[in-house]
Parts: C-alpha cells; structure tokens; sequence
C-alpha cells in the first residue's frame, strides 16, 4: 500500500505537478491541434503559440 | 546522428537534476544517521525500481507509436512547463532559488532529531533514503523510457540516464556533502527548455501535426522556447521592483 502511495505521488507530481492549469491547458491544446489536423487544417503553429501562452499564464498568474 | 545527440543531452541533464536530489537526501541521512541502514534504503529503493520499471517497460511496446507520441508528448510538454514555469519564476526573482545546500542542512536537523528505534536498521534513516531513491528513480525511468520509446532507443537513453547518475553519485562520493556546485537553477531552466521542446514536438506529431522541416523543427522550436522564456524573465525582472520570493 505504501508503494503504491509513493507511485501515486510520483505520478501526481509528473502529470499535475503544483499547477493544474498546465495539464488542463495542454489537454484543451492538443485536442483542438488533433481536431483541426484531422480535417486538414495546416496546425503546427498553434502548439508552440498555445504552449507559449500557457508558459505565460503560470508566470504571470502563479498558482503554486 | 543530430538527433541521438539531442536525446542523450536531454536525459542526461535531466537525469543530472533527479540524482543531485536524490543524493541530497542520502548524503544528509547517512551522514547523521549512519551509512548502513541508509544503504539498504538505497538498495531496497533501487530494487524496488527495477521491479516495477521491467514490470512496466515492456508494456510501452504494445502501444501504437502515434498513440504513444500524443500520450508520452503530453506528458513531456506538462513536465516541462512546469519545470520552465518554476524556472523563470526563480531567474525572475519571484520564487526562491533551490538550494542544494539548504536542504542538506534542514534534511540532516530532521535526521539529528528524529528518535532513534530500538533494532538493528534504523527505521528513519532507511524509510528516508528508500523514498528519496524511489521517487526520484521513478522520474529518472519516466525520463528514459518516454525519450527513449519516442526516439526508438532506449538503450541510449538509458545508458545517457546511467552515466548521469554515475556523474553525480562520484561526485558525492567524493565531497560526501551537498553538491551545491553544480549550477541546478540554470540546469532546471535548460532542462525545462528541452522537455518543452520535445513535448511540442512529440505530441504536435502524435496530434497530426506536419513539423515544416521535419526533424530540423526540434532545435528551432528549442532556441525558440530559451528567447521566449528568457524574454518572460527580462519581463518579470522589470514589472517588480521588490521581487516576491516564495518557496
């Protein structure tokens, strides 16, 4: 039981870490890139832009 | 050849950060504790490692390589960001920079204090140097088997992760203290650059996203992601005349 705590936390750290918004925004982000890339929409500059702005979101609004 | 450099690079400098934390901890515990039971909470955490890293490492094999760059890219990109986020955050003045040395000292005051239990293995020191080993290994595999199942080799990418780690664990054999030399912060930024860049990389590809120039997009995207960052952090420095450090 123990293991499995310390493997939850190593999980909970990788994947939400101290701020949600991150794994939330990049979830909402690649979504709309793999909506719009199935209906041949030319899409490789949204993840950089969408990654940018969300960089920008943790450093200006830091939640943890 | 380009690339192979890129991924031993990355999983080196990030497997660098992971194993001076690690070490860190032990170093503080087995100074104040003893080196014994602080060594089978090393071996017992290495061991348990081992277990569930050739547990679970095969089963990446079995999923489609699209699914496992959307998923694994994913992964990185949160990583990343968080790390990048923290990153600029302490360049800027608004977060405390890590210090190694620091948490030697407040590790090895818990250690001093902490009542000893009656047997053989001290509970403390073991329970400790177990945790520390497990949960920073835990994020060394992650390290290696997403660089390494993305890149097609993870023998590389573990081998890059086994030399790191060897680095630093001679480099505390040798000052047995903190290793408050190696520059983590600037290392953390770097490393932050990197993972967000092959985040972007991997799951745009996983998403269905065409990179212009295929392969070539990695270093533009990374030199990219540094200018921006470093740009947040000119900006940060200048909006704050009197910086908030948080921990």
């Amino acid at each position: 039981m123990t293991l499995l705590r310390y493997v939850g936390e190593v999980i909970k750290d990788l994947v939400i870490g101290d701020d949600w918004r991150m794994t939330v925004g990049v979830v909402a982000l690649l979504t709309l890139v793999a909506a719009l890339a199935s209906a041949g929409v030319p899409v490789w500059w949204i993840v950089p832009l969408g990654t940018a702005g969300l960089l920008v979101l943790g450093v200006v609004r830091p939640s943890g | 050849m380009g690339a192979a450099w890129a991924l031993v690079i990355a999983v080196f400098l990030a497997c660098t950060v992971e194993a001076v934390e690690a070490l860190t901890v032990v170093l503080a515990i087995g100074v104040t504790r003893g080196w014994r039971s602080s060594g089978y909470g090393v071996l017992a955490g290495l061991a348990v490692l081992v277990a569930i890293v050739a547990a679970l490492g095969p089963a990446l094999s079995l999923v489609p390589l699209d699914a496992l760059r959307l998923l694994v890219g994913a992964l990185l990109l949160v990583f990343g960001l968080q790390w990048l986020r923290k990153a600029v955050l302490r360049a800027a003045g608004r977060k405390a920079l890590h210090d190694e040395e620091e948490e030697f000292r407040e590790q090895a005051a818990a250690a001093r204090t902490a009542q000893r239990q009656g047997g053989s293995v001290d509970g403390y020191a073991f329970t400790l140097c177990f945790k520390a080993v497990l949960l920073e290994g835990l994020e060394v595999a992650f390290i290696v088997l997403t660089f390494g199942s993305n890149a097609a080799n993870i023998p590389l990418a573990a081998a890059s992760a086994a030399a790191a780690v060897l680095v630093v664990v001679a480099a505390g054999a040798a000052i047995r203290g903190p290793l408050a030399r190696v520059p983590e912060n600037q290392l953390k930024f770097t490393v932050g650059v990197l993972l967000t860049t092959f985040g972007m990389f991997w799951s745009g590809e996983g998403a269905g996203v065409a990179w212009p120039g295929g392969d070539l997009a990695l270093p533009v995207l990374a030199l990219g992601t540094a200018a921006f960052a470093m740009a947040l952090v000119v900006r940060l420095r200048g909006a704050s005349r009197e910086p908030v450090l948080t921990r």
